[in-house]
């Protein structure tokens, strides 16, 4: 809540006024601050006369952080006497009565009462609110109580990444919102960020939520965990539908942290840590591996690969070189896997310029030798009040990438190169396979680098032109530099030959988004009536530049750099492209007496990306609440805080699509070579849909919110209807026409579910405690789509998920040879005792295509969160899990079957059919077939899970500690991050990432110690 | 400003509307007609290949024989093995490369604009007459590979407008004869070497005289295989004893004379993946390319006899000794003299065995165009591959007047050059005296001069020798062992043949592919071929 900070404070009137740094300004009815109406007649004279000695009280207010907290308010309790904090957190009050109550309040933090008892010292250190009556939540272009909500709006607070040993932000969002369903399938360093879905797959293009930092369309992978103060996902089309065109697989807004009026806070956060592949596959030692591949040569009809003596020879270990026992996956994991991060920051601020500087530096160590990434961050916010109506505002991060790895296919090929291999040879050379050494590739065979460099700086002025009314001026530059340089080294192998020329090959890949945005806000109340308007224009420019240059035959392995390389065949390419886009928009927001909200925004977009007749989009929603606890017939009911009911409606655009996708074009590069020389060509490649227009997304949300007994139990649904239609999608068009055929808006899908979000709380005392369950349950359904595609195990057609896995029912092995020939069996595929029997779906006596039916969807169904906290003093525990169920995962047959296209096998393979064994869990082995591999139910499985994903044992130090050291908080912490998974998927393989297995680096499990001080 | 604002253009493609102006325009359209935005390493061979596709690809040529009696596609993903099995259906991803009508867009694009580029008029005829040439070539394989196939000439604007019928083959054909006629005179009479590539009146009537001969219009092929015999640019190569093979190796592409036309390659920006299928383990090749027992039973042996004649040198345990030297030049048997030792695909430590993923599954690699390479050029080549040569004019010249029953010194003459260059004894007049005796040897003349140029599908379906040919269990070699001294291929007992696969032929079914599902899904006017 480190966000707002009070800059007119009114008791009288009992009402703040906040400004946000976004330069929104907002009201909070103050309802937390003491009842102040019903004080006493007498005059404080006569009382302090009557009851006792007049007494002067004063103390300090801080957070349970020991953060002063500069314009707390205190108040006598059943007086109007009040004051507030000064920018320590200090304040000073003489009371009218030495019995009297204090009521400590401060917003976004649960109000105190504290029993002066004849004290003249009173500090408190408030608890940041989980009644949630008061918290503000970021929205588009502003903030909003939460309790005025009228969309569907997910919100996550710092205290959900610190300490967490998350290493990029997206999947720091996993399990922590319903209806955010984040995938990560990779734990490569740098390379890890997850995939997200909001509210189901919205879309047969590119389905990901846009991503606001501060307010400007942004990436997340380069903002500092450690500087986000909160994240909000506007899941609805009544939030999202103010960011129009790019809004319709919802939004997330990124706000980070700002200095607060207080003297300076200096602050340290750091770990480190280990890491450990979350599974590991077993691989068959090379003697299990020679007899099983005999074997499956024998089945198959050929002659054995091993004789008896070459058996024995990798039995016994005799010949270490030619007949070896290589254990790739032990070689492939040796490296150290440590992880650290560095974070200060230092923040402050007087009433007229607040700061907060952040420097942050993350490192992560593969547990694959030469895998490794740094990400340094650097961040200035400012905000100076420049005269009493005139606020300037400055962000700028800037922030480094830097990723390496080895050059090449250094993840699958220790899966894949058998055991009988030797790593070396026995003069100490490198032995190959293929041409290929994975270890030899790791260890020397080259470098890939990625340095990614992102400076996102905004500049923003916010003028108050009268009481309410504020005009907001944004500039914005994002620039991204992508620079990627991969360098592969020629390895002379043991036998002589090589590996090919070395080669370095660089890219450049550079973007810039240029934002202006200009806001005109009005805000007032008129008695019960509040008003909230909102009219701004805003336009953006993209463009993208691309060049990539290599050369090949460096004089030694050891020169990196392009001149070194040779100008005969080296190669060049390059591309830029730009695309803009300007809009205009508005938002109006109306309540009366808190009871009765509704909101209405609108947006007109016009993109560069379509013809000027089909350029403009309208983008409208409307929204409205009925707080039904505000009804003077719940008054009596105190124990209920907050009952909520919302509805919505809204249309959202989609335009992200390719670049001049309308205009005709002859493409260069269609070449061909004349006299051994390349020569030059053109060609008309594709043909253009010059109507092409906007995805529109039309939803609607339904939710009910509800908050108990001060907050400690809270609850929250939500059912949602989000058609999407007009998607750019592929119609069958005769390859007669002699060109690709052009997309058209001609698809249309749907997703359904409902969320709930149930927590209880208690914050008080020496025994604290937070426990919420999130879930999510969502219906995917392609409701158009003209052109079925049921190839590549998948399926595309109207009436099934998108993309969901299409195959055969698995019933078992053909156990006799009469099964073989009596049964339905796949055409063309030969079959023996011991293969896989499919289903025979439409009973027609054979097995094809048409008996394939849809085996389920990757993308989960049902995705959910548990999050559970406690607190003894200065003990603390929190354990987060996330799960999905109605998932399916799909290993692909290099992964799930021995020996495919020269691969090794697993020890798992050995529970194989053969006669003596045929209820085993695989088919008869082979070395090459076929039918087995199809996708069926065999290996389409289920890949519901549940992931402990962090588990935290924490200890604050006590403040008579702090005080003696001379700070105002220490905290020491143990971490684990995906500690265990739960899953019937398979023991060997990650549930989250099954098609990626061992193509992917595998997802890694994080053990980390940290501390945080605070000065 | 707002117009100005929202208006963007691409700066690395050229606008519709302001090409076609400039001979350059003039000359990177005739080049875009030849070229594709690919490299050839993985060509269009499957229709997800939504690129546009050059006008011949190598592995059209590499691999075709692989789905007739001549060779064994070892890997399904690489579309041909189906085919040569008989299962290919019409929702095969595989096989549909000729159908695409890409190709014939571009040139029908390209002849719709040209006239309105300001350019030599010479010039312009010349580059009408090669991309006249580029189309007829099209339609020739689309009639070869689905019979009656729309003929589109013009380029078609509506999508919707492209839901055509199929024309029959006759007009098709008779199409592009006269095509093929009309425009063999705007073109120059150069062999390949001074052509760079380009078209050349030569390929024209060597495509004219190959249609005429499958056309069964014997006179007609005549003559105009004779006149690309006679045009006075192309001859034999026939330098050293081993000439056969070297002609199709890249070094002596700047002195073989004997190519009318190839499929032009250069490393890096334009390679062919070649190598890459022909080599097997040990050389780091993927062993794509397999020969079977057909066609090493169909060489004569040295004396210039076939292998059943008792009477040869031929001894079964012994199957490589004495035999066509053209043998050793196109299969990599077991004992061919190989990368500094002896081919020898039965040891089992060896990335040559037969058993393992990248060892010549039958036995028997292909040795046609093969070269050891380094490994980082398997896929990045640069050899021609051959769509014409003189060698096959000559043989089209024979067969086409041993069909009209013209039976003179022309035809031995044409026949015992192609023998002598490969170091074979002349034509037994005495044995191949009659039209029939001369039909029998001009087809095997013709299987073995040719075998791996992607000819013999044409030749089985038009002689209808299909279930003669194809049908049954695919034979390999017997396994055995090879002495890696003196190269001596001892072979074990004939039960340890190997068999690749069993293969169906039905001719009423295999000789046309069927139209891709794709396409009768789309066009509601598409007939499938019968069988499908």
């Amino acid at each position: 809540m480190g966000y707002h900070n009070p800059i007119e404070w009114d008791t009288l009137e009992n009402e703040k006024i906040f400004e946000d740094p976004e330069g929104e300004v907002y009201e909070d009815a103050g309802d937390s601050v003491a009842d102040t109406g019903s004080h006493t007649s007498d005059s404080p004279d006569i009382a302090r006369s009557v009851f006792g000695q007049q007494l002067k009280v004063s103390g300090t207010i801080t957070d349970t952080d020991g953060q002063p907290l500069p314009g707390a308010s205190i108040v006598e309790k059943g007086t109007s006497n009040g004051t507030q904090t000064d920018f320590d957190g200090n304040f000073t009050l003489e009371l009218t009565d030495g019995n009297a109550i204090l009521i400590v309040s401060y917003i976004g933090f649960a109000t105190q009462e504290i029993r002066v008892d004849g004290q003249d010292n009173i500090s408190a250190a408030l608890e940041e609110s989980a009644a949630g009556l008061d918290e503000v939540v970021v929205v588009g272009f502003g903030t909003q109580k939460k309790v005025n909500l009228t969309g569907a709006v997910a919100t996550m607070g710092s205290e959900n990444l610190e300490n967490r040993p998350v290493t990029n932000v997206s999947s720091a969002l996993q399990g922590q919102m319903p209806g955010v369903t984040v995938l990560q399938s990779s734990g490569e360093p740098g390379r890890d960020g997850a995939s997200i879905r909001i509210r189901g797959v919205g879309t047969m293009n590119n389905a990901n939520p846009m991503v606001l930092v501060d307010g400007i369309e942004s990436s997340m992978d380069d903002v500092n965990p450690n500087d986000i103060d909160n994240i909000s996902v506007l899941k609805d089309a009544a939030s999202a539908a103010i960011y129009g065109t790019r809004a319709a697989n919802g939004v997330i807004l990124i706000t980070t942290k700002r200095g607060k009026v207080g003297k300076p806070s200096f602050s340290y956060r750091g770990y480190t840590g280990v890491q450990k592949p979350t599974y590991t596959p077993e691989f068959l030692n090379s003697y299990e591996y020679a007899k099983l591949r005999n074997e499956g040569l024998v089945n198959e009809g050929a002659t054995p690969q091993f004789s008896d003596s070459d058996l024995e020879k990798l039995r016994t270990g005799s010949d270490p070189v030619n007949f070896a026992d290589t254990d790739w996956m032990d070689l492939l994991y040796r490296g150290s896997g440590m992880v650290q991060s560095h974070d200060i920051s230092v923040s402050g601020g007087t009433e007229n310029t607040k700061y907060l500087v952040s420097l942050g530096y993350f490192n992560q160590e593969g547990i694959v030798k030469n895998t490794n990434f740094d990400r340094y961050n650097l961040r200035v916010n400012l905000d100076t009040k420049v005269s009493k109506a005139f606020t300037l505002g400055l962000n700028t991060s800037i922030s480094q990438r830097e990723i390496n790895r080895p050059n090449g296919d250094f993840f699958v090929y220790p899966h894949r190169t058998p055991p009988n291999i030797s790593v070396k040879l026995a003069d100490g050379s490198w032995n190959h396979y293929f041409n290929n050494n994975p270890i030899a590739l790791i260890e020397e065979g080259g470098k890939h680098t990625t340095k990614d460099t992102h400076v996102l700086t905004t500049l923003f002025g916010v003028f108050t032109i009268a009481k309410g009314l504020t005009l907001k001026g944004v500039l914005a530059a994002d620039f991204n530099f992508d620079d990627q340089s991969r360098h592969t080294k020629q390895f002379i192998w043991g036998d002589g030959t090589n590996s090919g020329a070395n080669s370095i090959e660089n890219e450049l890949d550079r973007s810039r988004n240029i934002t202006s945005q200009a806001i005109l806000n009005y805000k007032e109340d008129f008695g019960a009536h509040s008003i909230d308007f909102l009219a701004g224009a805003s336009q953006e420019s993209f463009t993208r530049d691309f060049d990539g240059l290599s050369r090949i035959n460096l004089p030694n392995n050891e020169l990196t750099e392009i001149n070194a390389g040779s100008k005969e065949g080296q190669s060049t390419e390059g591309f830029g492209v730009e695309s803009t886009l300007r809009s205009f928009f508005g938002r109006a927001n109306y309540s009366f007496n808190d009871k009765y909200l509704f909101e209405a925004n609108l947006r007109y977009d016009g993109s560069s990306k379509f013809a000027k007749s089909d350029r403009w989009g309208l983008f409208p929603s409307v929204s409205a609440a009925w707080r039904i606890s505000q009804e003077s017939f719940l008054s009596e009911a105190s124990w209920l805080n907050n009952f909520k009911l919302r509805a919505s409606w809204g249309k959202l655009g989609n335009h992200r699509i390719g670049d001049y996708e309308y205009i005709p074009k002859i493409a260069t590069s269609v070449n061909y070579s004349f006299f051994d020389e390349v020569a030059d060509g053109v060609a008309e490649v594709v043909a253009v849909n010059e109507n092409l227009t906007w995805e529109t997304n039309t939803s609607y949300n339904l939710g009910l919110d509800l908050s108990l007994l001060e907050g400690k139990v809270r609850f929250s649904a939500d059912y949602y209807n989000r058609l999407t239609e007009d998607i750019l999608t592929p119609v069958p068009v005769s390859q007669i026409f002699g060109l690709p055929a052009p997309l058209v808006n001609a698809g249309a899908m749907r997703n359904k579910g409902i969320e709930f979000v149930i927590g209880t709380s208690k914050i008080q005392g020496d025994f604290t405690y937070d426990l919420s369950f999130n879930i999510g349950f969502n219906d995917n359904n392609v409701e158009k789509y003209a052109k079925p595609d049921k190839s590549n195990d998948r399926i595309r057609e109207e009436g099934s998920p998108w993309n969901a896995y299409y195959g055969y029912e698995s019933i078992g092995f053909f156990q006799t040879d009469e099964e073989v020939l009596n049964d339905p069996k796949v055409v063309g595929a030969p079959i023996q005792k011991g293969d896989l029997k499919f289903k025979d779906q439409n009973g027609d006596g054979e097995i094809n295509a048409d008996d394939r039916v849809v085996l389920g969807s990757d993308i989960p169904g049902t995705s959910y969160g548990v999050n559970l906290s406690f607190r003894y003093k200065n003990f603390d525990l929190s354990m987060f899990g996330i799960g999905a169920a109605d998932v399916y995962g799909l290993l692909n047959d290099q992964v799930e079957f021995p020996f495919v296209n020269g691969g090794k096998a697993q020890v798992r393979h050995l529970d194989r059919w053969t006669p003596e064994t045929p209820n085993a869990a695989y088919p008869i082995t082979h070395i090459n077939q076929w039918h087995n591999y199809e996708a069926s139910t065999f290996n389409v499985r289920d890949a519901s899970y549940f992931r402990l994903k962090n588990v935290q044992v924490g200890y604050n130090m006590p403040t008579e500690v702090l005080e003696t050291l001379g700070v105002s908080k220490l905290r020491l912490y143990l971490s684990a991050e995906n500690l265990f998974t739960i899953s019937k998927f398979s023991k060997d393989f990650d549930p989250e990432s099954p098609d990626n297995a061992w193509t992917n680096y595998t997802p890694v499990k994080i053990f980390s110690g940290g501390i945080v001080i605070n000065l | 400003c707002s117009k100005d604002f929202l208006d963007v253009a691409p700066k690395d493609q050229l606008s519709d509307a302001t090409f076609w102006k400039t001979e350059n325009d003039a000359d990177l359209a005739l080049v875009g007609a030849y070229g594709t935005q690919t490299t050839d390493a993985f060509p269009n061979f499957f229709d997800w290949n939504e690129k546009s596709s050059s006008w011949e690809s190598s592995w059209n040529i590499n691999f075709m024989d692989l789905m007739t009696d001549n060779g064994y596609s070892q890997f399904i993903w690489d579309g041909v093995q189906t085919s040569g099995n008989g299962q290919v259906n019409p929702s095969d991803r595989n096989m549909h490369n000729f159908f695409k009508y890409d190709r014939i867009t571009k040139y029908n694009t390209f002849l719709e604009n040209i006239d309105r580029v300001e350019m030599d008029a010479e010039k312009r005829s010349r580059y009408k007459a090669e991309v006249r040439f580029l189309r007829a070539y099209d339609y020739f394989k689309k009639v070869m590979w689905y019979g009656d196939v729309p003929l589109v000439t013009a380029s078609i604007a509506d999508p919707q407008e492209a839901n055509l019928t199929r024309d029959p083959k006759e007009e098709v054909v008779a199409f592009i004869l006269s095509e093929l006629g009309e425009i063999a005179p705007d073109l120059p009479v150069q062999d390949a070497i001074e052509s760079g590539g380009h078209a050349t009146r030569g390929a024209a009537l060597a495509l004219k005289a190959r249609l005429e001969l499958y056309e069964k219009m014997y006179p007609e092929a005549m003559v105009d295989a004779k006149a690309v015999m006679d045009m006075g640019v192309y001859e034999l190569y026939q330098d050293g004893p081993t000439a056969y093979y070297d002609m199709f190796l890249s070094k002596n592409e700047g002195v073989n004379k004997e190519v009318i036309m190839a499929v032009q390659h250069i490393q890096n920006e334009f390679p062919s993946s070649v190598m890459q299928h022909l080599l097997s383990g040990e050389d780091g090749g993927w062993s794509s390319i397999n020969a079977v027992q057909s066609i090493v039973d169909a060489y004569e042996t040295i004396d210039g006899k076939t292998i059943d004649d008792p009477s040869s040198v031929y001894d079964p345990d012994k199957p490589f000794e004495n035999r066509d030297p053209r043998l050793s030049m196109t299969v990599r048997h077991a004992g061919v003299e190989w990368s500094g030792g002896f081919f020898d695909p039965f040891n089992s430590e060896s990335n040559d065995f037969h058993a393992v993923a990248v060892g010549p599954n039958s036995g028997y690699g292909v040795n046609k165009y093969a070269e050891i390479v380094p490994t980082a050029d398997l896929l990045n080549g640069d050899v021609n591959v051959v769509v014409f040569r003189l060698g096959e004019m000559l043989l089209t010249y024979a067969e086409a007047a041993i069909e009209s029953n013209q039976i003179n010194d022309d035809v031995y003459d044409a026949l015992d050059r192609l023998r002598v260059r490969a170091g074979m004894p002349v034509v037994d007049r005495a044995v191949y005296d009659s039209q029939e005796k001369l039909r029998e040897l001009v087809r095997r003349e013709r299987r073995v001069e040719l075998a791996f140029e992607g000819l013999r599908h044409y030749d089985i379906k038009r002689w209808d020798i299909g279930d003669q040919v194809i049908p049954g269990p695919l034979y390999g070699s017997r396994t055995g062992s090879v002495d890696p001294v003196s190269g001596e291929v001892t072979l074990d007992d004939e039960s340890t043949r190997i068999i690749l696969e069993e293969r169906v032929f039905l001719p009423s079914r295999n000789y046309l592919l069927p139209i891709p599902q794709a396409e009768i899904d789309a066009n509601p006017n598409m007939v499938q071929n019968p069988g499908y």
